[in-house]
C-alpha cells in the first residue's frame, strides 16, 4: 500500500524481472486462462448487437443492421423500467448490503472467546453455500402466502398480506436476501484486514483512554479503508449485476414492472423471446456502463489519496 | 396415461390462435433468410393419407371431432402392430418434455431397458420440466448451443420464434416419406388423423410427425371432497360459484378454490360468458377473444376472485396437481378432461367442472383445441440414409390402442408395472406409477397414438370422462381459424399473446387496474392484431 510508487526508470529489464517472479508468474497462469477463455473471447460474440442474429444461421448468416438494435432498444419502455430498477436496486444494495458484512466482521472481532467466534463464523458462512432456489423457497415457506409466520399473524387477527407478492418491497425483499445469505461470507476479507492492524496502536490508543468504540472509530476503520474503498470500487463495477436468479425465481410473484433488471430483461429478450440482436446490445451497454463506473470511482479514489485497484 | 398438464402447456391453448394452425402458420420471420407467403403454399400441400389400424373395436365409439373412444378394460388379445425391432443399434437423441416428475435413471430404471430393447435402439432423451422458463428455455438454448438432437419436438403454443428459418436451416424436409400415400410404409403414422397433420405443415412441406391428441382442452379438474360442503361443482352462475367457492376458503387451515394460474383461470371463466374460441367469426368478421366483453367480464371476475382469496396465495406454485389431491387446492386447469382417467390421478376423487352461464343471458361454451400438440422434427445433422430408421422408430411408438406395443409403452412390463386383475383387466403397481408413467410421459410427447379413453381399472372413470366430453361437445365451439394461416400470426403472434398475458396477471394480482386491459387491446390491436384479423378473414373468404 506504499503510496510512492518505485521511479518507472529504474525498473529492471523485462527478462530480469521475469526469472524473478516466474513462479508467481505461473501461479497466475490458470486464472488468466479462464478470464481469456471465459471473458475475452466471448467478447468478440458482442458483433450479435450488430446484427439481426439467429443461432441456426451463425455470425456469418445472419444479416447485419447497424445501429437498429440500440436505437431500437432506446424505445422500449420495459428496457428503462429495467434500468431504472437496476439502478434503484443497486443503491439500496449499496447503502444497506455493503456496509454489512464490515459491522458484522467488527461485532466478530470484538467476541473474546476464540471458540465463540470459529463457531459463529462457521455458521455465519453457511447460508453462502445454499443456492438461491433453496433460499427463496425458505423466504417462501416463512414469509409467502401460505408461510408461517403469515399463518401465524392470520391466526392471531392480523392481515399482513403477503410479502412476497406485493411489488412495492421487492426491492427491500431482495436486499435482505442477500444479506441474510452473503453477510457472513462477506466479513473474511474484513476480518483478515482487521487481523493485520497492528495491536499496539490498540494499546496506546487505549492507554490515551480511548474506549471500544473509540478503538473502533479512530483506529480499526482507518486501518481497513483502503481494502474498504478497494472492495468498494470493484463493488462499484459490478453494481448493475443486481442478482439473476434470485429475481427470475421470485419474479412471476411481483411482475415485471417492478422486479426486471438489466440482467433478466437480457434472458427474456435474448434467451426466451430469441431477440439475440437486441437483447446483446443492452448486455453491451451494461458492460459499457460498468467499466465506466471502475474507471471514475478508481479517479475519484485517488483524489481521496487512496491507491484504488490500480494506478 | 395423457397427463398433458397446467399452464405451460394449452395455457397457450387459450390462445388459441395458436394452437390452430399455430406452428403451421408460423411462416416467415424478420431473420432476412426466410420469405413470407409461405401460408398460400401450406394450404396446398397433399397431407398423408389415413390408413386406419385393424384394432379392437372401443366400448364406446369416438365421434369424429367430438369425443374420444372408450375402453372400458384393456382389450383382450392386444395384437402386434410393428415387426422386427424398428432401429439401427445406433442411438437416438431426443428433445422433449414431460408433465410428471422425472423417470427413475439408470439400470434401475427397466421398463427404459426394455424400451431400448424392444426399439433397437438406444432413445437418449433429455426431458424438460414444465417449470420456469420450462420448454422454450431449454430449446433456445439447445438450438443456440448448435447441438441439435436427432428428434426434436416442436410444440405449437409454447412461443418458439422463427421456425420455418430454422426447419429450414436445421431439418429434414420430411414431405417425400409422409406426404400422401408415401406414410402407408409406416401404418401406425398413417393411422394418424388428417387433422392433427396440419400442425406439420409450415411453408407447404411437412416437417415431422404430428403429435395427436384429444380434441378436449382445458378444463377444470376439481377434487370432488373439497367442494362436498357446498353441494358439488355444479354452479347456478359466476355470483354462485363466487360464494361458494368463498365460503371453502379457509386462510387457517390453508384451504383455497383456484389454482394461482391467472391466465387459464381468464379462459375458463371466459367460457362460461360465451366468449370466443380465440376469434368469433360472424358473417366473415373476426372478433379476437381479447377484444370481447365476454373475455373482459371473466377478466374482472378474476379480479374479484383474487380480491377475495379464491386463488392459492403464492402465485409461484410451480404444481397444483398434488395440492389438488391432497384436498388443499380445491380445482386446477388441466390440458384435458382425460386427466381425471390417468393412472397417476386414479387415487382421488378427481371431476371435472362443466362450464356453466355465467349470468342469466349468457351462453355458456366449451373451446375445442386443434386435435395435435405440435409434431417432431429430424435434424439434418442425421444423415439423410437414416431418415427411414428414425420414422420406423416412431411408427412404432405411435401404435394405438389395443396393440402389444401400445400396451407395454403405455404400462410398462407386466407383472412388475401392472397386473392383471381375475377379469382380465389391468391395475397400475406402485412401481408403475414410478417407472413406467414417469418414463412414458416424455415419450407420448413427442410420438404417441391417436386418442382414446382408459383408465386402468376404474372403468367408472373411462365413463364419466365419456358423460363429461359429451357435456363439453354439446356446447363446443371451435376457433373459426383452425386450418388457416396468417403470416403475421407467424412472425408476431406468440410476442403479442405474451404481451396480453403479462398485462393479464398484472391485472388480476391487482398489480394494475382493470382500465389497463383496454390500453393492451389498443396496442395488440396496432402491433399486428389488425393484421392477423385482416388475412385470416381473407383466408376465411376463400376457404
Amino acid at each position: 500500500m506504499a503510496q510512492s510508487a518505485a521511479p518507472r526508470a529504474s525498473r529492471p529489464p523485462l527478462r530480469v524481472r521475469f526469472r524473478r517472479d516466474r513462479t508467481l508468474l505461473f501461479l497466475c497462469l490458470p486464472g488468466v486462462l479462464y478470464f481469456v477463455l471465459f471473458c475475452y473471447i466471448p467478447l468478440a460474440g458482442n458483433i450479435v448487437a450488430f446484427q439481426d442474429y439467429a443461432p441456426f444461421l451463425g455470425f456469418s448468416g445472419s444479416p447485419w443492421t447497424g445501429m437498429t438494435n440500440f436505437v431500437q432498444l432506446m424505445q422500449q419502455a420495459d428496457f428503462w423500467s429495467a434500468v431504472v430498477n437496476t439502478l434503484e436496486i443497486a443503491a439500496i444494495q449499496l447503502v444497506l448490503y455493503f456496509p454489512a458484512p464490515i459491522a458484522l466482521a467488527l461485532l466478530l472481532n470484538s467476541l473474546v472467546s476464540e471458540r465463540v467466534k470459529k463457531s459463529i463464523q462457521t455458521v455465519v458462512y453457511l447460508p453462502h453455500f445454499l443456492s438461491w432456489v433453496v433460499v427463496v423457497a425458505m423466504f417462501q415457506q416463512v414469509l409467502g402466502g401460505a408461510g408461517t409466520l403469515t399463518g401465524f399473524l392470520e391466526n392471531h387477527g392480523l392481515q399482513t398480506g403477503n410479502i412476497m407478492a406485493d411489488p412495492s418491497l421487492f426491492k427491500l425483499l431482495i436486499t435482505s436476501q442477500s444479506i441474510w445469505k452473503d453477510t457472513g461470507w462477506g466479513t473474511i476479507i474484513f476480518l483478515a484486514s482487521i487481523a493485520s492492524v497492528p495491536t499496539d496502536l490498540y494499546e496506546s490508543a487505549a492507554m490515551d483512554g480511548a474506549g471500544p468504540w473509540r478503538r473502533i472509530w479512530h483506529v480499526t476503520l482507518p486501518g481497513i479503508r483502503p481494502v474498504i474503498i478497494m472492495l468498494l470500487i470493484m463493488r462499484l463495477g459490478d453494481v448493475l449485476t443486481v442478482g439473476f436468479e434470485q429475481i427470475i425465481l421470485q419474479r412471476d410473484a411481483v411482475g415485471a414492472d417492478a422486479s426486471e433488471v438489466i440482467d433478466t430483461y437480457v434472458y427474456y429478450h435474448g434467451v426466451i423471446n430469441g431477440d439475440w440482436g437486441m437483447s446483446t446490445a443492452a448486455g453491451l451497454m451494461k458492460g459499457i456502463i460498468g467499466f465506466a463506473l471502475i474507471l471514475s470511482a478508481n479517479k475519484l479514489a485517488h483524489r481521496f489519496g487512496e491507491s484504488g485497484i490500480y494506478r | 396415461m395423457s397427463t398433458l398438464n397446467r399452464r405451460g402447456f394449452l395455457g397457450v391453448a387459450a390462445a388459441g390462435t395458436l394452437s390452430a394452425a399455430g406452428l403451421a402458420s408460423l411462416t416467415a420471420c424478420g431473420s432476412g433468410a426466410a420469405t413470407s407467403g409461405g401460408a398460400a403454399k401450406s394450404a396446398k400441400v397433399k397431407l398423408p393419407d389415413f390408413v386406419a389400424a385393424k384394432t379392437a373395436a372401443p366400448d364406446i365409439a369416438g365421434v369424429s371431432g367430438g369425443p374420444d373412444p372408450v375402453y372400458l378394460r384393456y382389450p383382450a388379445n392386444p395384437v402386434k402392430a410393428t415387426s422386427g425391432a424398428p432401429g439401427d443399434g445406433k442411438p437416438i437423441s431426443v428433445l422433449t418434455e414431460t408433465w410428471v416428475q422425472p423417470a427413475p435413471s439408470g439400470s434401475s430404471n427397466q421398463y427404459m431397458t426394455e424400451l431400448n430393447k424392444r426399439l433397437g435402439s438406444k432413445l437418449d432423451l433429455t426431458v424438460t420440466q414444465d417449470v420456469g422458463d420450462g420448454y422454450l428455455g431449454k430449446f433456445n438454448s439447445i438450438i443456440a448451443g448448435g447441438q441439435i438432437p436427432d428428434l426434436v419436438w416442436f410444440p405449437p403454443n409454447q412461443g418458439l420464434q422463427k421456425v420455418p428459418a430454422l426447419l429450414q436451416a436445421k431439418f429434414h424436409d420430411l414431405t417425400p416419406y409422409l406426404s400422401g400415400s408415401a406414410v402407408r410404409k409406416y401404418p401406425n403414422l398413417a393411422n394418424l388423423p388428417t387433422y392433427a397433420w396440419k400442425t406439420s405443415v409450415v411453408d407447404g412441406r411437412i416437417w415431422g410427425v404430428t403429435v395427436a391428441q384429444s380434441h378436449f382442452g382445458q378444463t377444470y379438474i376439481v377434487n370432488s371432497d373439497f367442494w362436498k360442503k357446498v353441494g358439488g361443482t355444479t354452479f347456478s352462475s359466476a355470483d354462485d360459484f363466487f360464494n361458494k367457492a368463498k365460503e371453502l376458503v379457509d386462510q387457517r387451515t390453508k384451504k383455497y378454490p383456484l389454482e394461482p394460474a391467472y391466465i387459464n383461470a381468464v379462459h375458463l371463466f371466459s367460457e362460461w360468458w360465451g366468449a370466443p374460441n380465440s376469434w368469433a367469426d360472424k358473417g366473415g368478421k373476426l372478433t379476437h377473444m381479447f377484444e370481447s366483453d365476454e373475455y373482459f367480464a371473466a377478466l374482472e371476475f378474476a379480479v374479484k376472485c383474487f380480491k377475495a382469496n379464491l386463488f392459492w396465495p403464492d402465485a409461484t406454485l410451480a404444481n397444483a396437481n398434488p395440492k389438488v389431491a391432497g384436498g388443499q387446492i380445491g380445482a386446477y386447469v388441466e390440458s384435458m378432461p382425460k386427466a381425471i382417467s390417468t393412472a397417476d390421478n386414479l387415487s382421488w376423487p378427481a371431476d371435472a367442472m362443466v362450464p356453466f352461464a355465467a349470468e342469466s343471458g349468457s351462453k355458456p361454451n366449451f373451446h375445442l383445441n386443434y386435435g395435435s400438440i405440435g409434431f417432431t422434427a429430424i435434424s439434418n445433422g442425421v444423415d439423410k440414409a437414416r431418415i427411414p430408421t428414425l420414422l420406423k422408430v416412431m411408427d412404432y411408438l405411435a401404435a394405438p390402442m389395443g396393440t402389444e406395443e401400445n400396451l407395454f409403452l403405455t404400462y410398462g412390463i407386466e407383472g412388475r408395472d401392472y397386473k392383471r386383475t381375475s377379469s382380465g383387466d389391468l391395475t397400475i403397481t406402485a412401481k408403475g406409477q414410478a417407472e413406467a408413467v414417469t418414463s412414458f410421459s416424455p415419450i407420448q410427447n413427442f410420438t404417441q397414438a391417436p386418442p382414446y379413453v382408459y383408465a386402468p381399472g376404474a372403468p367408472a372413470r373411462a365413463k364419466r370422462v365419456n358423460e363429461v366430453q359429451k357435456q363439453l361437445h354439446a356446447m363446443a365451439i371451435e376457433n373459426p381459424v383452425n386450418g388457416l394461416y396468417s403470416d403475421t400470426n407467424t412472425n408476431k403472434g406468440a410476442t403479442l399473446t405474451q404481451n396480453m398475458y403479462d398485462l393479464l396477471n398484472d391485472i388480476v394480482a391487482g398489480r394494475k387496474p382493470l382500465s389497463a386491459w383496454k390500453g393492451g387491446v389498443k396496442t395488440w390491436r396496432s402491433q399486428g392484431g389488425d393484421q392477423m384479423r385482416s388475412e385470416y378473414e381473407k383466408a376465411l373468404a376463400k376457404s
